[in-house]
């Protein structure tokens, strides 16, 4: 019987091949929406991490609109609550703070912002004038100044060495000087304070709400502001991108089945002397059936196969030729979406099989 | 070995009007038997042999083969039963044009169960011996009308049947190749097969102990002739 149906099948090479491709269409086109998706969600992923550096925490009493004019109040808190949060039970989901100590400073009689931030001595140059403090200066408060690398200014008694101008120091901060946030302190006579805290760590898999709020928990008089409203409306595109992949996969389950259907009846409607004979001959009823569902069920696995392996490469490549995105590799096992083609196949040839096993064998001879 | 009792077939008509193929035949065909049956073309003489053949179910009467009631069997049993027991030559051969001659005579052994290798042996033997021994690889559309009649009759007679029913077998053929083939029925039924021809071919008849006639689906005359030689 194998070997009929691989004769079979090698003489009418030319519309299986043709059912095989088309079924090999409708699945690289899941899987090149799969990886689409895959890449949003990898986008979202990234966009979540970002967002979840920027969760701030300031005093409840910090005025916001003057916090982001660059306008610093003297609400704060105290430069222990960083430790506080890694104590507490929402310490392990917070995978990096940054305590910072804003404040408005005027050198050389130019207005600036000062940033103490704690550990930021290992990202600049050490200060390589004796007794100077380092310092990293956005472009714009250097430039004001006219200072360059290794120039030394005196601010609130200290002296400050550019030790770095860092050009990614951009916007309202391209007028900042970092320093480290003791040094802060001590020039803006706020010893022991911080007023904000940024907040780093994966939040894409919690619930930010919830975080925002116990973080609010752990430290008293403090308010957490996160993006969370971007946050979701990514997510939830995210999610459409989703519902449109099982729409597609309805519809390409559908096509699975059509192409089956079709091909199958097209072949017995072709090999009708053929089934006749075979019954005449003594083939029985079942192994007719059994012959077509195989020939269904490979057809449906080999344009699977060859759909799921060759569609998100091809798909690369084409996007690639239009600068498009990089596409990531689609999720998921072939043993699903194969096992799932199998049993659309078999059941789309299933129908017409069976009619073929139930045909005279004298009528489809047209002997009588 | 076969009875039809009383077996009418009714067909629907184009027009509504059913046609009736077959009225109130009644045979029986002893084993080793050589049976013709002859008739004008819309006889009923094609319907006769698939009712006989386990292919074609009466709408009245019916078939027994080896006192068995083959339309009382289920669809697989039939098949079996034509597997087993019978042997089909059909006037226009209905060979599988993808498969190879010594293919096409081995496939109903394979379907009977026999392995591959032993069922290509028969089969080869069987050309073998009708003189097809160059053409076993070729395929049926390679072949003249007269071989594809012999790998038509090898596949017929691959399962050892116990008969064999032919619709036509000369119908296609030139006088020299109808002679070989009626030698070669002949051969076989000295042999001991029980055989029925359908045929228009009154040399079948001429060499035929018994003879059918059928007339708008009726027996009109059957005749057990000594030496076959009444229609001459």
């Amino acid at each position: 019987m194998i070997g009929l149906i691989l004769k079979s099948v090698r003489s009418r090479s030319v519309e299986y091949v043709a059912a095989i491709i088309l079924i090999a269409a409708a699945a690289a086109a899941i899987r090149v929406q799969q990886s689409l998706a895959a890449t949003a969600e990898s986008q979202v992923h990234d966009l979540a991490h970002q967002l979840g550096n920027n969760i701030l925490v300031l005093s409840e009493n910090a005025d916001l609109s003057s916090y982001y004019t660059l306008r610093y109040g003297d609400d704060s808190m105290p430069d222990t609550y960083p430790a506080k949060v890694s104590a507490s039970a929402i310490g392990g989901k917070v995978k990096g703070m940054t305590p910072r100590l804003y404040g408005n400073v005027e050198i050389d009689g130019r207005e600036l912002v000062l940033v103490g931030q704690k550990g930021v001595e290992r990202a600049i140059p050490r200060a390589v004038s004796p007794g100077a403090i380092a310092s990293a200066w956005g472009v714009a408060a250097a430039t004001a100044l006219g200072l360059s690398e290794g120039d030394v200014v005196r601010a609130g008694g200290k002296d400050l060495e550019v030790s770095l101008i860092a050009p990614g120091l951009t916007g309202g901060m391209s007028m900042a000087v970092f320093t480290e946030l003791g040094v802060a302190q001590d020039i803006l006579d706020r010893r022991g304070e911080i007023n904000a805290i940024h907040m780093g760590g994966c939040w894409c898999s919690i619930d930010i709400t919830t975080l925002a709020a116990s973080v609010e928990k752990v430290l008293p008089g403090t308010r957490a502001i996160t993006a969370e409203g971007v946050l979701a409306s990514q997510i939830e595109s995210h999610a459409s991108v989703k519902r449109y992949s099982k729409v597609l996969s309805v519809m390409a389950a559908f096509l699975v089945a059509g192409v089956i259907a079709v091909l199958i009846s097209f072949q017995i409607r072709r090999q009708i002397r053929e089934i006749g004979l075979l019954l005449a001959i003594g083939a029985r009823p079942a192994a007719v059936t059994l012959f077509f569902m195989i020939v269904a069920g490979v057809v449906g696995t080999l344009g699977v196969l060859g759909g799921f392996y060759l569609g998100v490469p091809l798909a690369a490549r084409v996007l690639s030729l239009f600068n498009g995105p990089a596409l990531a590799a689609a999720p998921g096992v072939l043993g699903r979406p194969l096992l799932v083609a199998i049993l659309i196949s078999l059941a789309a040839a299933f129908f017409p099989a069976r009619r073929a096993a139930t045909l005279d064998p004298t009528t489809v001879l047209r002997e009588i | 070995m076969l009875e039809l009792k009383s077996v009418s077939k009714t067909y629907p008509g184009r027009n509504g009007a059913p046609v009736r193929a077959l009225r109130d035949v009644s045979l029986f065909v002893n084993r080793g038997e050589f049976l013709t049956v002859i008739g004008p073309s819309g006889s009923g003489k094609s319907t006769l042999l698939f009712s006989a053949g386990a292919m074609l179910e009466p709408s009245e009467g019916s078939v027994l083969i080896d006192d068995v009631d083959i339309y009382s069997l289920s669809p697989g049993k039939r098949a079996s039963l034509r597997r087993k027991k019978l042997g089909f030559m059909f006037q226009t051969f209905n060979l599988i044009p993808y498969l190879s001659c010594v293919e096409n005579v081995a496939f109903p052994a394979i379907l009977e169960g026999r392995s591959r290798r032993e069922s290509m042996e028969k089969a080869s033997g069987m050309l073998e011996r009708l003189g097809l021994e160059e053409r076993l690889g070729h395929r049926p559309g390679e072949l003249s009308v007269g071989e594809r009649q012999r790998v038509a009759l090898c596949r017929s007679l691959v399962n050892d049947p116990d008969m064999l029913l032919a619709d036509e077998p000369t119908g296609n053929l030139d006088n020299l190749l109808t002679r070989e083939v009626v030698d070669m029925f002949r051969d076989l039924n000295n042999d001991g097969l029980t055989i029925i021809v359908v045929t228009h071919d009154l040399r079948f008849a001429r060499m035929s102990p018994r003879v059918v006639k059928l007339l708008s689906g009726e027996v009109e005359c059957d005749h057990a002739v000594s030496g076959g030689m009444m229609y001459q």
